[in-house]
């Protein structure tokens, strides 16, 4: 199954769960403060993650920053 | 480019060649090494002696995102010691594009007279008396001076709180994609500063021809231009402010703790669903508001937003995540609409809304207000921009408050107000609050513990960073960079380029330490007071992590010593 994630378009094992996606995806913050913030199809999603995806569903792992 | 001085005392205005020392800083560096330069350390920030600081960037005059940025600075009537505050808007822009640098306004007016600063399509610049504006609010006053001036000046203002030398008061600039005044200096009330000066708007004309950076290299400047900014804009971080503006974080710093919950106690907010990330995007989409907006032209980050309420009326621009925590949930008010309204009635009196929101707090606190009640809040607000009963007490800042309405809980450091993190949560954060410059200022730079749990090495290195990058754009322009080392190679290509010589982290770094050392010498011979972490997050834990704020002040000790060390060896020097 084709899955966007983070602007790239990669194949996936059918029934994957959005929690693993988010699990294998490894935002490095190296000194900063921060979170990470979960979108599928442009909307946020909540922990925890437990959505089956569908084909070519749209997923942003976006690292949140704090301060400033 | 040169400086811009003016003396109201006097009326007395004229441009100088910048000093040489001046070339290798910008914004934040250059208002220290004036405020060094210029400023009586033992001088009443509200009286003459004080200046008040404008300043642009190292690369101003470039196509560098953000770079259109500007400082402003001078000795803090809210914390005694030095104070600089980035802004964003296109005052910055317009003051560059007269080959202004630095503009440095000084004296007092003997009279109490009103002015408008007004730089002339010229260059030419001069003080219009504007007596008749007195304790207009600032969106009035934009509206007044454009229709007078024209539609494409920028404006700095300085609003009643200003006027009324209110200690936490802000100045507004105009913004790019909304026009309105909603860009704050914010923090350490130099809006009273300003309005000791007797200044109530800088009126920024087009220039005529306008002034144009030479890089040394410009077409390798260029390209490493396109390359930055390609890299940048691209990066999931900035992604994420241009969709979520930088309330992206509300909900995970609820979870986590951070997020101000009624008056800073660490407890989960119930009504999270209302105010995330999420709710607020999805709000703006319902009632045809806008996010993804530039404060400036040229910039790539578009964290702002323009405000549409339910009933369809815009009523505020930009909101933000210090406004939203410490208006919100820090006063466990959950409807939107009255948070903005809340900015709103800010910007337009021209005072912090952090400061705002932690009074508000404390007025709750205090049994005033209930808790939760946002019309309260609005009322109560609306009667301190009217010299209502509490009005003088909320100028002199929050401590003052505090102590009037018997209230112990106060979240302040050296007299300002917490930003919306809460310090048990990010401890980090707290130990800049204790060992900074600048009190309960956000954007000093916090580190992480390291695997002993010292936060000594990696605090040491953000504020340097984070000073060095104050000199040069937006920090938000920044955080893909300190992610990416491929982005920050990208960058130090982009200096290397304009300065027709390699630039590396350490040249970066030298900056920044440069700046710091000048604001621990000034607060060092401005004899502040030491800054004290409130009872508060000392004694009461966390109900979400059990976690007290506990950084051991030999951590403090060991950062300041990083910056007073310098000092002794540069003393050694001279």
């Amino acid at each position: 199954m084709r899955l966007n994630v983070n602007n790239e378009l990669k194949e996936y094992p059918e029934k994957i769960l959005l929690r693993d996606i988010v699990a294998s995806t490894k935002v490095d913050f190296h000194y900063l403060n921060g979170s990470m913030l979960c979108t599928l199809n442009g909307k946020i999603i909540n922990p925890p993650y437990d959505f089956e995806l569908k084909e070519m569903d749209q997923i942003m792992i976006l690292p949140i920053v704090q301060g400033g | 480019m040169k400086t811009l001085r003016v003396d109201t005392s006097n009326q007395a205005i004229h441009y100088e060649e910048n000093k040489s020392d001046y070339q290798y800083l910008g914004n934040r560096g250059l208002v220290a090494k004036v405020a060094m330069d210029e400023i009586r350390r033992d001088c009443d920030p509200l009286g003459s002696e004080n200046k008040f600081i404008i300043a642009q960037s190292l690369l101003a005059g470039t196509n560098l995102t953000t770079s259109g940025r500007m400082s402003i600075g001078g000795k803090s009537p809210l914390t005694g010691g030095i104070k600089e505050s980035n802004v964003g808007g296109m005052v910055g822009k317009a003051f560059t594009e007269h080959g202004i640098k630095v503009v440095i306004i000084e004296g007092m007016p003997l009279n109490n007279e009103l002015y408008i600063l007004l730089v002339e399509n010229d260059g030419t610049a001069k003080l219009v008396e504007c007596n008749d504006l007195a304790g207009t609010g600032n969106y009035s006053v934009v509206k007044q001076l454009r229709e007078t001036y024209g539609e494409d000046t920028e404006l700095l203002v300085c609003g009643p709180a200003g006027e009324k030398l209110f200690k936490n008061a802000c100045v507004m600039a105009t913004d790019f994609s909304t026009k309105e005044p909603c860009r704050a200096g914010g923090r350490g009330g130099l809006g009273a500063v300003l309005g000791a000066k007797g200044i109530k708007a800088i009126v920024v004309k087009k220039a005529l021809h306008p002034y144009k950076a030479s890089p040394a290299l410009p077409e390798e400047f260029k390209a490493k231009l396109v390359e930055f900014h390609k890299a940048t804009a691209t990066h999931a971080a900035t992604q994420a402010r241009t969709k979520f503006g930088t309330f992206g974080g509300v909900r995970n710093n609820e979870t986590n703790g951070i997020l101000p919950v009624k008056n800073f106690r660490s407890i989960h907010f119930d009504a999270i669903d209302k105010i995330d990330g999420q709710a607020i995007v999805d709000q703006l989409e319902r009632n045809g508001g806008r996010y993804g907006l530039s404060c400036q032209s040229g910039c790539i980050i578009k964290c702002a937003n323009y405000y549409v309420n339910s009933y369809g009326q815009h009523t505020a621009s930009s909101l933000n995540y210090e406004t939203l925590g410490l208006c919100g949930p820090n006063c466990m008010i959950e409807d939107l609409d009255d948070i903005a309204e809340i900015k709103q009635l800010c910007d337009d009196f021209g005072i912090d809304s952090i400061e705002m929101g932690a009074a508000i707090g404390l007025f709750m606190e205090a049994g005033l207000i209930p808790w939760g009640d946002g019309k309260a809040a609005l009322d109560m607000i609306k009667d301190i921009t009217k010299d209502g009963q509490y009005s003088k007490s909320v100028g002199q800042g929050l401590i003052a408050l505090g102590k009037e309405l018997g209230v112990t809980r106060v979240p302040a450091v050296r007299g300002q107000a917490f930003a919306a993190y809460d310090v048990r949560n990010n401890k980090g954060m707290g130990l800049s609050y204790l060992a900074g410059t600048m009190g309960a200022d956000h954007t000093f730079g916090s580190g992480r513990p390291d695997q002993e749990g010292s936060y000594v090495s990696s605090s040491i290195y953000m504020m340097k960073f984070i000073a060095a990058l104050d000199n040069i754009f937006c920090t938000f322009a920044s955080i893909p960079m300190m992610m990416d080392q491929t982005i920050m190679g990208l960058f130090l290509g982009v200096l290397s380029a304009y300065f027709g010589t390699p630039w590396g982290i350490e040249q970066l770094i030298k900056i920044g330490n440069e700046t710091l050392v000048n604001e621990y010498q000034f607060n060092l011979e401005a004899n502040i007071d030491e800054a004290l972490m409130p009872k508060m997050f000392v004694e009461e834990k966390s109900e979400i992590t059990g976690t007290v704020f506990d950084v051991p002040t030999s951590e403090i000790v060991s950062i300041k010593e990083a910056f007073i060390g310098n000092l002794k060896n540069e003393t050694q020097r001279q």
